[in-house]
């Protein structure tokens, strides 16, 4: 049964695959495959390299780069993102969106694709990806298990003044554009808003505990730039919007006596 | 030019011997490509900023978190229609002033007719006096002290 303008076949469908933080090593198998099997295949990635890099995996490759423009409403960016994947999809192509890092993980369009797919009845499913989180558990030794972990968007963590227990592990994500409402090129975090987190956090941390700075590696033959400094002179440091702020934990606080003895007992 | 970086880039990322061979000796491996100074600098930096640079990267994509917050942004909306019903709201300030004229002239009256407001607040208190030690009791007493509860 053809169906679309260009010779599709048989219903549309889509999966939306991440591509990895660093290029052409953290994309997973089966994404690779889905993404040379699509007939029509979108991408939004990070740098010029990392777009090259697609279009080799699947000539046909389209990139949703141009739906991004400066002072743009992001919403807008991200509504026209899933409207051009669902119109391949109702054309009847087998389509692909490609994002990166985890396709699911500080990506609107790929989760508004997804919906929208399968309100209309067509199949849609997302293949996990590695993002920047894995990648700071690995570079940073970092373990959630122990004490749990709790992550937040920098400005979201400030606008709704997120409760959280600073006996666990803190990720704020995103802390060079805190209230900035879009990208722009070359931008950075302003320190009189760095230093409104700052004394946020000072209320739960003491001013010389150490956090990390972090940003995963882009690219394979680059190192993850990780700098630790003292929480009070985060102001002071340049942060940009890939930049993401790890808070250790504080002691651990008294254990509940009566969960501890269950553990004694066979 | 950008595109051999790419090419530059893609090809170590694909190719496992040549990643190996620039962890070995990054600078033979440099000066075997075609790469421009600038470009040999960043990619001798490790530096995922100085690279993404050289390549021409935007950044644009960066931000597609920002989604979170923009919904919030709807309170900000719910403010300007308040600002059109300003002028209505010109006359309530007058409003206002009275009413915290009101509020002074409350508290000389229970201050003047001083034997109504302990009338009033004296019955006010006793019930809950009452009551509470009532709901006290049984609390404290039922498993021990029954018997002295059916005396009183």
């Amino acid at each position: 049964m053809k169906r679309g303008p260009k010779g599709a076949i048989g219903p549309g469908s889509l999966v939306v695959v991440g591509t990895g933080i660093s290029l052409g090593v953290q994309t997973t198998p089966e994404a690779t495959s889905a993404m040379q099997a699509a007939e029509r295949l979108f991408y939004v990635v990070s740098d010029p390299a990392h777009a090259e890099w697609v279009r080799r995996t699947n000539p046909s490759a389209i990139s949703l780069q141009d739906c991004y423009a400066e002072g743009k409403p992001r919403q807008r960016t991200y509504r026209e993102m899933a409207d051009r994947i669902l119109e391949s999809v109702r054309a009847g192509f087998k389509t692909c969106a490609a994002f990166y890092g985890h396709p699911g993980v500080f990506a609107q369009p790929s989760h508004a694709a997804i919906r929208r797919a399968r309100a209309e009845g067509f199949s849609a499913r997302m293949l996990p990806g590695i993002s920047a989180e894995a990648c700071l558990f690995a570079d940073l030794g970092v373990n959630p298990g122990a004490g749990g972990c709790q992550s937040f968007e920098a400005s979201d963590f400030l606008l709704s003044r997120r409760r959280f227990d600073p006996t666990s592990h803190l990720i704020l994500w995103q802390i060079g554009m805190i209230g900035e409402p879009s990208v722009r090129p070359k931008m950075s975090s302003r320190p009189e808003r760095v230093r409104v987190l700052t004394s946020a956090l000072r209320r739960h941390y003491p001013a010389r505990h150490r956090v990390t700075v972090y940003q995963a590696a882009q690219f394979p033959i680059c190192d993850p730039d990780i700098t630790r400094i003292p929480l009070e002179t985060l102001d002071r440091h340049r942060l940009t919007p890939a930049m993401t702020l790890y808070v250790p934990p504080l002691p651990q606080r008294p254990q509940d006596q009566r969960i501890a003895r269950w553990f004694l007992n066979e | 030019m950008t595109q051999d970086l790419e090419n530059f880039l893609i090809d170590l990322s694909s190719n496992p011997d040549q990643r190996s061979r620039f962890a070995a000796n990054p600078n033979s491996v440099l000066a075997e490509s075609r790469l421009t100074d600038a470009e040999r600098t960043a990619v001798a930096s490790g530096n995922s900023e100085a690279v993404a640079d050289a390549l021409g990267s935007n950044g644009f994509a960066l931000g597609l978190g920002v989604e979170i917050i923009t919904p919030l942004r709807s309170p900000s909306r719910r403010k300007a229609p308040a600002k059109k019903k300003g002028p209505a709201r010109k006359k309530t300030p007058t409003r206002k002033t009275p009413t915290r004229k009101k509020a002074p002239k409350r508290r000389p009256a229970k201050r003047t007719p001083a034997k109504r407001s302990p009338a009033k607040r004296s019955p006010a208190k006793r019930t809950p006096v009452k009551r509470a030690p009532v709901k006290r009791a049984p609390a404290k007493k039922t498993p021990r002290r029954s018997a002295p509860r059916k005396k009183r």
